[in-house]
Parts: structure tokens; C-alpha cells; sequence
């Protein structure tokens, strides 16, 4: 993975130095709330309900085992000893004090983590692949490009104040699995006919009040000319973007407004001026310099002993349960990808302790190379196992909690902090989510059910991503009561969708039913076991599951 | 009020004029897009002595462009300090029209955004009077920053990292 | 519990500048025990509370002052409103997640 050099350590430090000097002169009075806030911000500090949170970036989603022991530290020393995996590979931590902040970041800066621009209407921390460089499908490793797009985006002299934040996301593989069409821009690598390297430009994705998909831009441009085509998107948002209200300030409201004909043809008449023959030299020099920091792990050959995980399989069913929901094919056919899940029956989804981040360091360094992934849905992932280890792997997690074999499956559940952490939050999420995977805490009952993905958030800012769940749930108050809306047929990834509205909310205390119902009526309905739930709604709509919901009241 | 420029603050020798002031025979005024774009126009392109434009962030910067060979100086206003649109329209400026007078910025704007405001290519800043000037003595400077400026004024680290493409650029 | 805590009213809360904690404004100062609120029951009482509250904000103690309502509870004072009830209460039961032991 990628190192600092004396430049990236001197850059980070000025940083923390930077907010250093700020949190004193706000403590001091010097500067008042307002003149402090976009600062506080773009280094991840939120003040909450109860209180701080710090936001830390993963950059691209990749750990090594000496930082998730330093994640690990910071939990215990700093917070209540647990930290929370976000939807946009971050890990957020709820108590830490504000004068200890600047501290908390020289020991991120130790390890070579940060927590800029993870917040504030800046470029916001660019997310990738959880299988970067080891998927299969793959056309390039997107790393190398999020790592240049880092350095590019940080302390950006001319986008730093932007009308509202930008989320990036760069994907590599055939396959889109850093959902970008719900980003400002999403980035997905190609190859032209000659085989150079460039990217398809998606624009104007996001979710909140306005969910909204992204549209292609532009269909390629060659990976060195990225920065300077971004620079004239970027730049035709902050001088045009809406500064008058939050809620339209977007570049979705923006794209949306003018049209994605005319929105293309003022970045085409931007770039066509912007193009910087230096910017392009200066990419062209990153990337080549960036690239061998994430050229593959020394891998052993572990042909002769691949088989060991699927004689365990044939004689234990539940390694065998875990091995099909929990890993994914490797690169290389002797090794495997495992995925951690961070949804055990009744937990907080997304949390993680600090033993159990200590325990799964070890085991990276055991038998993953030292690399942990984290990824978009609250979950973790070891990228490099051999086949031959899985059996001992597979045991080792159980001993930790972490074994849980329900990916992609209902009690999967990604949910944001809800309003028992987040100031923003108009219902809570976590005991919601609580509920829903204590009831179908039953394995066999959810392999029945199929791939699922339910998603939920505590308010109509869609942390949870809600709008593109297959069940979705949005958490509103209604007359002073919690209230649960459903929505339904949303989809990440390669289809991505928006889900449409079933119908007036539920209680805290129906909600769990009414999802409970919408699943029997799946189950009912289905023509057959291979027609998953996504099938099954696109082929009869919303009708039945409104006929089971509401027919009766 | 107080003017930092050059790391200092200095005596400010414009004068800015509201839009019902009468323009003054002589001396270095500073006036709003609308009057050298209004009916003053012929006045002001047949006037001795320097004149700048002051302007606000939403204000078309093309119909300024023409002026620019007669300015000595650009005023890009702040309502707020989190309005980011005077960033791009500084580098426009620099960048693209190759304007070399002084780009002052003037509103609100905070000492923290001077690396920021400096790499667009801001010279010249307005501070309110009070304790903020200090702040302007001790932390106006430039750290290390990743991003060249297309005018090749600051060492950035990408500059440091391949000096090789430096000659070439 | 005085006849004022028993009848309700509004009470000024804010965020602790250096831990963001929550607290209220009392007699004695500002304390994370909403029973040490002062509680205003008409509009004077309330505009001499947020006068105080802005003192805090000049002393550099305390972020975002704002009054909210509250209301008799079984076990003292209850903010009316669901999000400032959350705030007083902390996150629900079992909603951190500790060590296993």
C-alpha cells in the first residue's frame, strides 16, 4: 500500500499544527463558532448530539494491521472503546473531546492516517473498491488514481469552499462496486481501443432529499488528463452552483437545472481552456511514481493445500454457510477474498470494539499480508487469504464475534448513527436495526429469503443510502413519535435504482412487523427460489406489498 | 481600513467610491462593474490615472475582461467567508486573462484561507481593524501544498518531487 | 422537585466548548443535570436566561445556546421534543457498543 514521503508527513503535520493553533484560538475566543466551523470541519470534527465526533478517513479503503491497532488505541484512549465503520469508508469515533483532537491526529499522522476533508464543502475523502487489486474483474487497480486524487484534492486552492460537499469515487473493475452513481463524480477506469488508460466520467449522483442517479458525462478521457477535466467540472460548479439555499446547493440540483446536455457543454468549453500540459505531466510523473506502492503482496503458491477449506465445507456445514456467504473469488484461484461482517445478531451495524480490531490485525497479519479493506455497506474485508488457511481463519473469527455468515443477506444491515448520536437525525436507527436483526436472526430463514439488502437512515439526509436499498426504511418524526417510511426496488452498484415510497410510516413498535410482512409477501409470491426479491418486485410493483401493509387497516 | 500586501500591512492609496459618488479628476479609484460598463463608460476610458473595478460574486466576468487592460486593480468582494466563487474568479483572472495588476480581497475573509487566497492569485487583502491584524502578522504564510499554480509561483510538491518536469514547463 | 419543575417551562441548553457536552444553564452555573436548570416559565424570565447564556458564549465556555421546552416527568424535568429528550438521555440501551467480557 501506499507510504508518505518526507512531502505527505510535512503536509499532514502543517495540517494538524494548522487546527492546533485554530482549536486554541477558539478556546482562547479568537475566533467564534461560525469563523471556526469550516476548519472544525474539513479536519472531521462534528460537534453532535451528546457531543464531538471525529470523522477519520480510510483513504481508498485500505487499512494495514498497524493502523487498525492505532484505530484501536484511539478508541480506548480517547473514546468509549469502539468505533464505527460509515458508509463512505470512514470510521467515526462519538466522545472525543475537542482539546484532544489535535492529539488524536498526531497519533492518525503516526501511522500515516489522517481525518482531512472528511467533512465540510470541500472534496470529501475519495472511496474505491473493498476488492481493489484483488478482484478479478478488474481493468486497473483504481488506488493509484484515488491516491493522486488525495493529494490533488487536499488543501485545494480553488475548490476548498464550494458551494456544498463532493463525494468521488473511482471504481476498476468490470463490475461497479464503489456505488458511483451516487456521487457528485464517479469515476470508472477504462481502456480505449489502444488500450491506454482512461476513466468514464459520471456526474451528479447523491442521495438526501433528492436522490438522483449519476449520468455519464463524458464517455472517456485519458487517465493524465483527469485533473484538468475535473478542474473545469469543479470550477463550473463553484462559480454557478446554488449558494442560496443548502438543500439545492448540490451539483445533482445543478446538473439536474441546466441539463445534462448544456451542463456537459460549459465543462467541455471549461476544459477546452483549462487544459494544463503541466497538470497533465505532473499526473502523468504521480501515477507512475504511485503505482508500485500497490503492486500485489509477495503471495505464496498455495495450490497444494487449496483443497483443505473444501473438505472442511463437505464435513462442517456451518464453516461450509460462512464460506458461501462470506467469501468471494480471488484473483488468483489458490486464494480467496473474506469478508468480515460487522452485523452480528442485535449489533450496532458498523461497530467494531477495540479487542476486536486488535484481534483482527493479528489475524491480517496472519494470514492477509497485513491489509484489511473496509467497505461502503459497515463491513470489513481480508483481501489476500489462501484457500489453505480459511479453515483456521474461519475459527479464529468465531472466537473474535466476527463469523457472522450473513453477507448480502437481510439482517446485512447498513444504518447510520440515527438520532442516538447524530444532531442531524430525526429518528433513531440503531435500535430499529437492533430489532429487525434479532428477528431474522434465524441463518436458514435468511438464506431462504435470498440476497437482500435493507438499508436504513434516520433522517433525509440518506446516510444510510436508503434510497437504494432493496428494502429501504427512512426514519422521520411524526407529532413527536418516531416514524418509519418504506421504500422499495433500490439498488446500488451495477443496476443502481432508486426505490419508490410504499406508503405511510410506521411506529418504532410496527416497523419490525411491517418488514416482516413485506417479506412474507415476497416469499408467497415468488415464483421460485432463484427469483430473488429485486425480481420478484420488478416483475408485480409495489401493489401486493401495499395490499399486505395497508389492505387490513 | 488595514491593508496586508507583501507580508506587511501598507497605506492603501485607492480610493473606493460608492456608485453616486462623483468620480474625482485625478487619483486611483476603485468603482463597481456597473459604472465603467454604464454610461460613465467614455468618461472613464478617456480619464488619466489608474482606476480599478471592485466586483461582486455573482458579476459576469466577461463584461470586465475588456477593461482589464486599463486596470491596475481588482476588488473581488466577500459577502461571506465561505463563498468560494472569488477563488475561481481570481485564477480566471491570473490564469487565463493574464491580468498582473493587484487582486485584493476584500469582506469577509479569514487569515487561515491566505494560503488558499494567495495560490489563486490574490495579492492584496483587506483585514478588518481589531485584534485580527495581529493574526495577520503571525500566520499569513504557505505551507507545503500539493497543487501547482499554472503561473509556476509556488514550489509545490509535485514540483519538488519531479524537478525534471519544471525546465520542460 | 420545586412547583416550577413540576409545572414546566423552558430551560437554556448548549454544548460545552472543550468536550461538547451537554448542559444546562443554572443558579450555580452550567451543569450536565438538567434538576440544576433554571427553569422559565414567561417571557422575561426567559430573556434574562438567554442574556446570561450569551455571557457564557463571550467567555468562550459554551456553543449555540437555545431554550427548550420542558415538561414534568416521572423522574423530574423531560424536554418536550423527541431529539432534546435523545440529548438529555444519552443513546439508547445497547446502542454502543462495548467489550465483551
Amino acid at each position: 500500500m501506499y507510504r508518505y514521503d518526507g512531502w505527505d508527513a510535512a503536509f499532514v503535520r502543517e495540517r494538524i499544527a494548522r487546527f492546533r493553533d485554530q482549536v486554541a484560538r477558539r478556546l482562547r475566543g479568537e475566533l467564534s463558532e461560525e469563523e471556526f466551523r469550516p476548519w472544525r470541519l474539513m479536519n472531521g470534527v462534528y460537534l453532535q448530539l451528546h457531543a464531538y465526533m471525529l470523522r477519520v478517513a480510510i483513504p481508498y479503503g485500505t487499512l494495514s494491521a498497524p493502523q487498525l491497532r492505532r484505530l484501536a488505541d484511539i478508541a480506548e484512549r480517547y473514546d468509549r472503546g469502539y468505533g464505527h465503520f460509515t458508509t463512505r469508508q470512514n470510521i467515526q469515533f462519538n466522545w472525543p473531546r475537542l482539546v484532544d483532537i489535535p492529539d488524536i491526529l498526531e497519533a492518525l499522522a503516526e501511522v500515516e492516517m489522517h481525518a482531512i476533508q472528511t467533512s465540510g464543502n470541500c472534496i470529501r475523502n475519495i472511496t474505491s473498491d473493498p476488492w481493489a487489486g484483488v478482484a478479478a474483474d478488474e481493468i486497473e487497480d483504481p488506488r493509484p488514481w484515488c491516491e493522486l486524487l488525495r493529494q490533488w484534492s487536499s488543501d485545494h486552492q480553488e475548490f476548498t469552499f464550494l458551494p456544498r460537499k463532493f463525494k468521488v469515487a473511482v471504481s476498476g473493475g468490470l463490475r461497479d462496486r464503489a456505488a458511483v452513481r451516487i456521487h457528485d463524480i464517479g469515476l470508472r477506469l477504462r481502456r480505449d481501443r489502444q488500450g491506454r488508460i482512461g476513466f468514464e466520467v459520471l456526474l451528479g449522483g447523491g442521495l438526501g432529499r433528492t436522490p438522483l442517479l449519476a449520468q455519464t458525462v463524458r464517455d472517456w478521457i485519458p487517465g493524465e488528463e483527469l485533473l484538468s477535466y475535473l478542474t473545469a467540472i469543479l470550477r463550473v460548479y463553484n462559480r454557478f452552483g446554488r449558494r442560496d439555499n443548502k438543500y439545492k446547493a448540490r451539483i445533482k440540483i445543478l446538473v439536474h437545472d441546466l441539463g445534462i446536455e448544456r451542463f456537459r457543454q460549459l465543462v467541455d468549453e471549461e476544459y477546452a481552456v483549462a487544459r494544463d500540459p503541466d497538470l497533465a505531466r505532473f499526473a502523468a510523473a504521480e501515477i507512475a511514481r504511485i503505482r508500485p506502492f500497490f503492486a500485489p503482496p509477495p503471495y505464496a503458491d498455495r495450490a497444494a493445500d487449496a483443497a483443505a477449506s473444501r473438505h472442511l465445507a463437505a464435513i462442517d456445514g456451518t464453516f461450509a454457510r460462512w464460506l458461501r456467504t462470506n467469501t468471494a473469488p480471488h484473483r488468483r484461484r489458490d486464494y480467496a477474498i473474506v469478508q468480515i461482517s460487522l452485523k452480528p445478531p442485535g449489533g450496532v451495524p458498523g461497530n467494531m470494539t477495540a479487542a476486536q480490531m486488535r484481534a483482527l490485525a493479528d489475524l491480517a497479519e496472519r494470514y492477509s499480508c497485513g491489509e484489511i479493506r473496509v467497505t461502503a455497506e459497515q463491513n470489513l474485508v481480508l483481501p489476500h487469504v489462501a484457500r489453505g488457511d480459511l479453515p483456521a481463519l474461519w475459527e479464529a473469527l468465531e472466537t473474535g464475534g466476527l463469523a457472522t455468515p450473513n453477507l448480502g443477506h437481510l439482517s446485512d444491515i447498513v444504518a447510520c448513527p440515527g438520532l442516538d448520536f447524530c444532531a442531524l437525525a430525526t429518528a433513531r436507527s440503531i435500535p430499529v436495526a437492533q430489532a429487525i436483526g434479532r428477528r431474522f436472526a434465524d441463518l436458514d430463514r435468511q438464506y431462504e429469503i435470498g440476497p437482500l439488502k435493507l438499508k436504513m437512515s434516520g433522517c433525509i439526509n440518506a446516510c444510510g443510502h436508503h434510497h437504494v436499498a432493496h428494502i429501504g426504511i427512512l426514519g422521520l418524526e411524526k407529532r413527536g413519535r418516531e416514524s418509519y417510511q418504506i421504500t422499495l426496488g433500490g439498488s446500488g452498484g451495477e443496476e443502481a435504482a432508486i426505490g419508490r415510497v410504499l406508503g405511510p410510516g410506521f411506529g418504532a413498535e410496527e416497523i419490525v412487523d411491517a418488514v416482516e410482512r413485506v417479506i412474507t409477501t415476497y416469499l408467497a409470491g415468488r415464483r421460485n427460489r432463484e427469483e430473488t426479491f429485486l425480481d420478484y418486485l420488478r416483475r408485480v410493483g409495489l401493489q401486493p406489498f401495499k395490499d399486505a401493509l395497508y389492505a387490513s387497516v | 481600513m488595514p491593508l496586508f500586501k507583501h507580508g506587511r500591512f501598507v497605506e492603501d492609496p485607492w480610493l473606493f467610491l460608492a456608485d453616486g459618488e462623483p468620480l474625482p479628476s485625478e487619483g486611483m479609484i476603485v468603482l463597481s462593474l456597473a459604472r465603467p460598463t454604464g454610461v460613465e463608460a467614455p468618461t472613464l476610458a478617456d480619464r488619466d490615472g489608474w482606476l480599478g473595478v471592485r466586483l461582486e460574486p455573482a458579476d459576469p466576468l466577461e463584461e470586465v475582461v475588456p477593461w482589464l487592460p486599463r486596470l491596475a486593480l481588482v476588488a473581488l468582494a466577500f459577502p461571506s467567508f465561505t463563498d468560494g466563487r472569488p477563488f475561481s474568479t481570481a485564477r480566471l483572472l491570473r490564469e487565463r486573462h493574464r491580468f498582473t495588476g493587484e487582486i485584493r480581497a476584500v469582506g469577509r475573509i479569514l487569515v487561515d484561507q491566505y494560503p488558499f487566497l494567495l495560490r489563486c492569485g490574490f495579492d492584496a487583502f483587506t483585514v478588518p481593524p481589531g485584534p485580527a491584524l495581529r493574526g495577520w502578522r503571525e500566520r499569513a504564510r504557505l505551507g507545503p501544498v500539493y497543487q501547482p499554480d499554472s503561473l509556476g509561483e509556488v514550489r509545490s510538491i509535485w514540483h519538488r518531487r519531479h524537478p525534471e518536469l519544471v525546465s520542460a514547463s | 422537585m420545586n412547583a416550577r419543575h413540576r409545572a414546566g417551562g423552558t430551560v437554556i441548553t448548549a454544548n460545552r466548548l472543550p468536550d461538547g457536552r451537554v448542559i444546562f444553564l443554572g443558579p450555580g452555573g452550567w451543569s450536565e443535570d438538567i434538576t440544576a436548570a433554571t427553569v422559565a416559565t414567561d417571557a422575561q424570565e426567559l430573556r434574562a436566561l438567554e442574556a446570561l447564556a450569551r455571557q457564557s458564549v463571550a467567555v468562550y465556555e459554551v456553543v449555540d445556546p437555545y431554550p427548550v421546552a420542558v415538561e414534568a416527568g416521572p423522574d423530574g424535568l423531560l424536554p418536550v421534543k423527541l431529539r432534546e429528550r435523545r440529548r438529555l438521555l444519552g443513546p439508547s440501551p445497547g446502542a454502543e457498543t462495548v467489550e465483551r467480557s
